[in-house]
């Protein structure tokens, strides 16, 4: 019994979360960019859940996916106020990159209602390619 | 499909001028059954890579599974459960074996109707029969899952709402395990941040009872087990909170006893860095039974007297999994599982566990999505209520691909 609560003591002592600590418009960017490659990488990861039947890990990727579409949906937004000190061509850019991404979120979103996951390949790499495109225009290396 | 329908009108308007009505509308018509089949085409090629579809009007049938091979060194020779390693003055030598029973087959499929979508899954595993033909090595079949969702209702045989919301990452089970596939008719309610289930289970309890060396089952059961469970879900993870309640009943000829038991479980997984994360589970319960361990405890004793004394037991594990490249990963976990069984039946038997620990270390190796490659050391312990103790060992390899 002692083991048992010194398991649980231990637990306490090192349960702790990552939380966005910056208020910065481009870090809070980053940051969302690093939880969606974080997300991708979770729904990969779906089917090596244990113990779960094909129905609970279809409800797995559903969660995953409108988190997803969430954040990009919140990514999509911010994209517009980065855009302050651009010149009006970039500015015309980053505003496609943000509707497309928007557009992407409710896809996502859509699929993952429809439990459409034969999709889900497809509609990843839009995402991706979407990102990809912005991050070319303005040099960004990731 | 906006500008197909708008290229089509204006072919047609453009035409209008030199066909007859009725051939306007053949033409149309044959616009449309284009239109359609253009669309289907289009549909089939969406359809990610390396899945089978076979889709008619409304129903999608997927197909998939995975080929598994266990190899397993144990020392000594022992089943890896928390009321099978033999006491240490019982072993027997050191074994190795190897065997694709893990291996799985399922079948799902999805359906939209007006209460919601229908899904459906269908699933084995070959777990079947133990092979007594040790040239070809017949494995049985056997049923995992047999499930329909309607909308929020479900039923038939899948996993248990008790069970723990997440599962370690290990090759060998965690000696707390709360693991139970059975018949279920579940009501589950989906939304936002929260889940809630309300389940009705196959009852089953076994107990210690005199003549027996191991536990027997009640079959006397009249009232199905219910499962109350609720789960939260959030950017650091998610929890659940289960509540078992079930009422246990023995009958012999001349005597009968009934006694209410239940359980609590707390499970779930916190991330921590980047893909890293905890994951755990606790329980705590009276005539939880089964539901833990895989039946290592059973629900109670019946007594000299024919009555039932309910066993507590109380357990949890805890796993860190890290994260060391985007192929390779490691699980480190430690679990426990405890009873307080009747002082009566050492009386009826003398293979009953007090406590069992253990500790695990794995790598796991993901060359491809789809394809696993791992080894895992396990370490663990079992008390015995008379004293005793065993301790064992074991080397797990797992290669696995999903298909």
């Amino acid at each position: 019994m002692r083991v048992f609560l010194a398991l649980f003591l231990l637990f306490g002592l090192f349960g702790c979360s990552f939380k966005d600590s910056s208020k910065s418009t481009p870090v809070r960017h980053m940051i969302k960019s690093e939880k969606l490659h974080i997300l991708m990488r979770e729904l990969d990861m779906v089917i090596y859940e244990r113990q779960k039947s094909e129905i609970d890990r279809d409800a797995m990727r559903k969660r995953y996916l409108l988190t997803l579409s969430d954040t990009l949906k919140n990514l999509s937004g911010e994209l517009d106020k980065l855009v302050d000190e651009k010149s009006q061509e970039d500015q015309a850019v980053y505003k496609k990159h943000a509707l497309l991404l928007k557009a992407n979120a409710n896809d996502l979103e859509d699929l993952a209602q429809k439990y459409q996951f034969e999709l889900l390949s497809q509609r990843l790499d839009e995402v991706k390619q979407t990102c990809k495109s912005c991050h070319q225009h303005f040099g960004v290396k990731r | 499909m906006v500008k197909r329908n708008y290229l089509a009108l204006g072919i047609l308007l453009g035409c209008s001028a030199l066909f007859a009505d009725d051939e306007i509308e053949i033409l149309r018509k044959q616009v449309e059954e284009l239109s359609q089949k253009i669309d289907f085409i289009e549909k089939q090629q969406k359809v990610q890579k390396g899945v089978l579809e076979l889709v008619s009007t409304d129903t999608v049938l997927s197909i998939g599974g995975r080929i598994q091979l266990n190899g397993n060194y144990s020392s000594p020779s022992t089943s890896y459960f928390a009321s099978k390693i033999p006491a240490n003055s019982e072993q027997k030598s050191d074994k190795f074996s190897m065997n694709a029973r893990d291996s799985r087959f399922w079948v799902k499929t999805r359906t939209p109707s007006e209460y919601g979508m229908i899904r459906t899954t269908l699933e084995i595993d070959f777990f079947g029969s133990t092979a007594t033909n040790v040239s070809v090595n017949d494995h049985n079949p056997r049923l995992r899952h047999a499930y329909v969702q309607i909308g929020d209702f479900g039923f038939g045989q899948t996993n248990s709402a008790f069970n723990s919301v997440v599962a370690i990452e290990t090759a060998n089970y965690a000696m707390d395990d709360t693991f139970v596939r059975q018949p279920v008719v579940r009501y589950t309610h989906n939304r936002g941040d929260w889940a809630w289930d309300v389940s009705f289970e196959e009852p089953n309890a076994m107990f210690f009872k005199n003549g027996s060396a191991s536990l027997v089952k009640g079959q006397s059961d009249t009232l199905p087990d219910l499962v109350l469970r609720g789960r939260y879900f959030d950017s650091w993870g998610e929890v659940g909170l289960a509540y078992l309640s079930r009422y246990i009943r023995y009958e012999e000829t001349g005597s009968s006893d009934g006694k209410y038991g239940y359980g609590l479980n707390l499970s779930g997984r916190i991330k921590t860095f980047g893909l890293d994360g905890i994951r755990f589970n606790a329980h705590y319960g009276e005539g939880s039974g089964r539901y833990i361990a895989y039946n290592g405890f059973g629900a109670g004793t019946i007594t000299s007297q024919g009555d039932i004394e309910l066993t507590e037991i109380y357990g949890g594990h805890i796993g860190y999994r890290h994260w060391w490249s985007q192929k390779l990963r490691s699980t480190l976990a430690f679990s426990y599982i405890g009873a307080d069984t009747s002082d009566e039946a050492l009386t009826y038997s003398t293979n009953i566990t007090k406590e069992s620990y253990a500790t695990q270390l794995n790598l796991f190796y993901n060359p491809l999505k789809t394809l696993l490659a791992g080894i895992e050391l396990s370490d663990a312990t079992r008390k015995f209520k008379d004293g005793r103790r065993g301790d064992a060992q074991a080397v797990n390899f797992i290669v696995r691909f999903d298909f």
